[in-house]
């Protein structure tokens, strides 16, 4: 059945998904390749179609640092505290990075092994499915790590991304140490996959001018195209309303943002949440009744709660090397040698990036002395001062989250539909707090390990406050007193409501989510397909 | 010759600069797009700040033409209070400066009337030690560190300099090295040391 006007303010379908990024993507190509099922997909934002413009963004982001992605907001739809603004179809994985890690078994564990945090519902052998089909949906290039710090039960779909001059060279001083560096996996061709040209280097890969790196919207056109899907861009849902004398969702109500009196109805049978971590928590707080007051899927009160992510820890060295930065500075090298540490005394795990960088040897004005720098007194000085290299190295710890971590409804302004806009407020644990100073601590020691074995001096290192990757707020678990979601997404509260990627998240995990979303996302379209 | 006749000059004498001269050395992607209208700024004051602010012996003839060529372009497709990348992990959506190219042209022109004044000769015509003992007192509050935005860049000869050590270019020049960063150039090479830019001259 396709999706219809019924009558006048109301569509029907079979799914409605809310929201287009990444994970929506995801969901809504393997429900239309495993089902007959009408799908509708509403977006609030813009829908940015623009493969053969984007030299044209690329350039004058390279230039002038303008936005290469110019719309890809709305001006009254953002929350108080740190959140990325993109709010258009493909979401924030318009202008990601492409960087793909999967989490490791511990990270799914942590409470049974380390005796810290939450146990999800689910452990890594579980979702190692989901992330090959992930891989294969997204184009992924990549080589295994050694065998026991990278578990995989298939290769990549495509040879590794090759390591730049620069990056074999800081393989070598990085392995000086004992620690083992390997190919980052990225969602970046590296031959010609699904229709997509290998990666040309551009370098740019927040605009990626050739669609070498993967973006939702390939999906979604590739869905447009065969007629599967039916995709509504500009279409704000203000909330999901239950079904008279049930506990199941009956419909959206919408807000087209081009017509101020075009307020419509979705009904459908399921609906999926694929709004990201601050949005699909703000979705259900939004959707408060007389059944549920404080918002759908929040009978136990866990929604928009548990907020996670983690926390970025970074490191400049001066190396003994001839670099040459520029070749391509988007590249790294990865280890997850303390992503799966063994036994501890005390809980600390992190991941483990190198690059080259130029951090502290850019041109400048005036020299040591204070004299001003012209012409080819200034290239001379940035040629001596660049006469070795310099590694960037950062690690990614997990933060436990508190349950007062968490995203309300009292952001303190309102959108131009009167809806109150959401506060985000990130709160570690007390065990996380009790944690920070050692886990900080021993990632500078592996910072010092490298430059001590490789060679060099540190130049500068510090840690960040913010949650990099966050997630959370709807998160998955067996017990609805302590979760929003089940494994796979699907509301304690109301069993044909899911909510899937991000905002399911248990914990951080120690690197790049958006694969491990996206693997969640899977699964739970695995299960929204059995229920059709 | 009036400012308008020396632009008209200016401009068609661009026209003749070797195309291969500036394609050679730059990259791609320091290429801004055309503009059609006569440049904002005087471009024989503007050479005459460059032999100051650039490396002049390195770059060669046609490599300080071709960079005051891109310059000139650069600032003519400038966009005011544009709409800047927002990247992540941020709420604040942030514009751009004004355009520079008013207040820089007024700078030229008043380097070019102080000289005429205190030598009887155009900025150009002074020799290079004048011409860079003016230009120093411009910059004579500039601090130190890394180079400005050059959009924000408080004088004209600073934004110049600015400008022209973030391209690719500069880059390669400062390595000696065909890196061409930002330059869509394919990925077989990467694990090749780049080769130095003596090759190529």
């Amino acid at each position: 059945m396709s999706a219809v006007l019924r009558q006048i303010r109301t569509i029907e379908t079979d799914v409605c998904i809310v929201g287009a990024g990444i994970t929506s993507a995801m969901v809504a190509e393997k429900l239309a390749e495993e089902t007959d099922a009408a799908i509708l997909v509403l977006e609030a934002g813009n829908r940015i179609f623009n493969l053969g413009d984007r030299f044209g963004h690329r350039e004058r982001y390279i230039q002038y640092g303008e936005n290469p992605w110019p719309d890809d907001h709305i001006r009254d739809q953002y929350a108080e505290g740190i959140q990325s603004r993109s709010m258009l179809v493909g979401g924030l994985a318009m202008h990601w990075g492409g960087v793909v890690p999967r989490f490791t078994p511990e990270d799914f564990r942590q409470r049974s092994i380390y005796g810290v945090g939450t146990d999800w519902p689910i452990d890594y052998d579980e979702l190692e499915p989901f992330y090959q089909e992930a891989e294969e949906r997204m184009g992924v290039g990549g080589e295994p790590g050694p065998g026991d710090l990278d578990l995989r039960s298939k290769p990549y779909p495509m040879r590794p991304m090759p390591l730049s001059w620069n990056l074999v060279q800081l393989k070598e001083w990085g392995e000086k140490s004992g620690i083992p560096f390997w190919t980052n996996p990225v969602a970046k061709t590296t031959e010609p996959y699904d229709g997509r040209a290998p990666c040309q280097r551009c370098d740019t890969c927040n605009i990626c001018p050739t669609g070498a790196k993967y973006s939702p919207d390939f999906t979604f056109l590739r869905l447009l195209e065969r007629g599967r899907i039916e995709l509504r861009s500009r279409q704000l849902v203000r909330r999901l309303e239950l079904e008279t004398g049930s506990d199941r969702i009956v419909e959206a109500v919408v807000q087209d943002r081009d017509d101020p009196d075009g307020a419509y109805r979705v009904r459908a049978r399921t609906f999926v949440v694929a709004a990201g971590y601050t949005w699909s928590s703000h979705l259900l707080l939004l959707s408060r009744s007389a059944r549920y007051p404080d918002g759908l899927a929040n009978r136990t009160g866990n929604v928009g709660r548990w907020i996670t992510g983690h926390r970025p820890v970074s490191g400049f060295a001066e190396v003994p090397l001839k670099l040459y930065p520029g070749m391509y500075g988007g590249h790294s090298l990865l280890s997850k040698a303390f992503q799966r540490p063994g036994p501890l005394d005390r809980y600390v795990r992190h991941d483990l990036r190198l690059w080259d960088s130029s951090f502290g040897r850019g041109p400048r004005l005036r020299n040591d002395d204070g004299d001003l720098l012209l012409g080819e007194d200034l290239l001379s000085d940035w040629r001596a001062r660049t006469r070795t290299g310099v590694a960037r190295m950062r690690g990614y710890y997990d933060v436990i989250p508190d349950r007062e971590s968490r995203i309300t409804l009292e952001g303190g302004h309102e959108n131009g539909w009167g809806d109150p806009m959401p506060s985000i407020r990130f709160v570690d644990a007390p065990e996380s707090v009790d944690l920070r100073e050692h886990t900080e601590q021993s990632i500078y020691g592996v910072f010092d390990r490298l430059v001590g074995a490789g060679g060099g001096r540190m130049l500068s290192r510090g840690a960040s406050n913010a949650y990099d990757h966050p997630g959370g707020g709807c998160r998955m678990g067996d017990d609805p007193a302590t979760s929003v979601v089940d494994s796979y997404g699907r509301t304690h509260d109301h069993e044909n409501l899911f909510v899937v990627g991000a905002p399911t998240l248990v914990s951080g995990g120690c690197a790049n989510g958006t694969l491990t979303f996206s693997a969640l996302s899977l699964r739970s379209a695995g299960e929204i397909v059995r229920g059709l | 010759m009036s400012r308008t006749d020396r632009r008209t000059f200016l401009k068609n004498a661009a026209g003749v600069i070797p195309a291969a001269a500036v394609g050679a050395r730059l990259g791609d992607s320091d290429r801004p797009e055309e503009a059609d209208s006569a440049p904002i700024l005087d471009a024989a004051i503007l050479e005459a700040v460059a032999e100051i602010m650039l490396p002049t012996a390195t770059l060669g003839r046609a490599g300080v033409e071709g960079a005051l060529a891109d310059f000139q372009r650069w600032v003519d497709a400038f966009q005011p209070a544009a709409e800047l990348d927002h990247g992540y992990l941020t709420e604040q959506i942030r514009y751009g400066p004004p355009h520079p190219g008013p207040r820089w042209q007024a700078q030229l022109e008043a380097l070019d009337l102080e000289a005429r004044r205190r030598h009887d000769m155009s900025f150009a015509e002074v020799a290079l030690d004048v011409r860079r003992a003016l230009i120093e007192r411009e910059l004579r509050t500039e601090e130190g560190g890394g180079l400005p935005d050059p959009a924000r860049a408080d004088h004209v000869a600073l934004g110049l300099l600015a400008w022209f050590f973030r391209t690719s270019l500069a880059n390669d020049l400062c390595y000696d090295a065909r890196i061409g960063r930002q330059t869509c150039r394919g990925i077989d090479s990467l694990p090749e040391e780049p080769g130095r830019l003596e090759a190529d001259r």
